[in-house]
């Protein structure tokens, strides 16, 4: 795949074990593909926080395109938000169910 | 309204919260996650232990800060929601020192705007636009009439009761939300009753 096509998968869920636990299973069936997990809230409680997400979007390569998996619908609220604040990220928020969304292939 | 009343404004409406967390979170376990009262308690107490280092903004940078707060600590929809309707108090305050008729009017239209692009929502959906938008409504260039507004916003909640939720996880239980009051109208009731409390306590 060439560099410019790459894409990322963000999953945001509102508790930390079932965004890890889906990041490494994803992983595992896409070992090529960047995928990173943004779950719960500080401290471990339940919920998913702006703060959060964009500091992971942070840390993903400026030029991949990133595809956000999300749980419930507040997540998704967030996670637009976060889409409006980096308008120049190529970001995309999936309405897809978090682990069958998520293994799509590069 | 002048800066120290929006911080009691807010002291009085965390205070609220709190003692209403589990009533929240049980209308809530009707038509949603079950953690509303849990999300808005820990909003409110973030927006608590951030006022002291506030008192000196101005007006809007004080409903800015508020509204970021939300956003970041609430933890569910309510944190975007709230959190863009004081962040749009916050731009429409810009060059207010003191909220006066005026100021109301065009500072809630602002937020109630807010509220449904957000929440891709207009009033009559069983959510916290139907307090926002009738109270918005409310006012008007004279000095605010709190009761006026009190009851507005109570009268806003109660007609969730009978509404088809078409938003958040309710929107999946459709018609068997009828008979439940939306938990983020009940919020928006406290938040305008300690809007109201904290009014008439300072004369206006």
């Amino acid at each position: 795949m060439m560099a410019e096509n790459r894409v990322a998968i963000l999953l945001i869920s509102h508790v930390e074990a079932l965004a890890e636990g889906a990041r490494e299973l994803l992983q595992q069936a896409n070992p090529d593909v960047g995928i990173y997990a943004c779950g719960g809230l500080d401290g471990g409680e339940m919920g998913t926080s702006v703060d959060r997400i964009e500091a992971v979007v942070n840390e993903i390569d400026p030029e991949d395109a990133i595809l956000i998996f999300y749980d419930i619908g507040s997540a998704k609220m967030n996670a637009e938000m976060v889409q409006e604040m980096h308008e120049e990220r190529k970001m995309a928020i999936c309405n897809a169910p978090l682990i069958e969304g998520g293994t799509w292939r590069q | 309204m002048n800066n120290e009343q929006a911080a009691q404004w807010m002291r009085q409406t965390a205070k609220m919260l709190a003692e209403h967390k589990d009533e929240l979170s049980k209308l809530d376990q009707a038509v949603g996650d079950g953690d509303h009262g849990v999300n808005m308690e820990r909003g409110f107490r973030a927006v608590m232990e951030g006022l002291d280092e506030w008192q000196d903004l101005a007006l809007s940078q004080l409903m800015q800060k508020i509204g970021s707060t939300l956003v970041s600590n609430v933890g569910g929809a309510s944190g975007p929601l709230y959190g863009t309707a004081f962040m749009r108090l916050g731009s429409a305050w810009k060059e207010v020192d003191h909220v006066d008729g005026p100021a109301w009017v065009s500072g809630m239209a602002k937020a109630v705007e807010g509220i449904a692009q957000r929440g891709k929502t207009q009033a009559g959906e069983g959510t916290l636009l139907d307090v926002w938008s009738p109270v918005a409504a409310m006012f008007d260039e004279n000095e605010p009439d709190w009761k006026k507004i009190e009851d507005t916003a109570k009268k806003g909640m109660k007609e969730t009761e009978n509404m088809v939720v078409k938003k958040g996880r309710g929107a999946l239980l459709g018609e068997e939300t009828v008979g439940h009051v939306d938990p983020g109208a009940v919020s928006s009731f406290y938040l305008f009753q300690a809007l109201a409390n904290t009014m008439n306590e300072g004369g206006g």
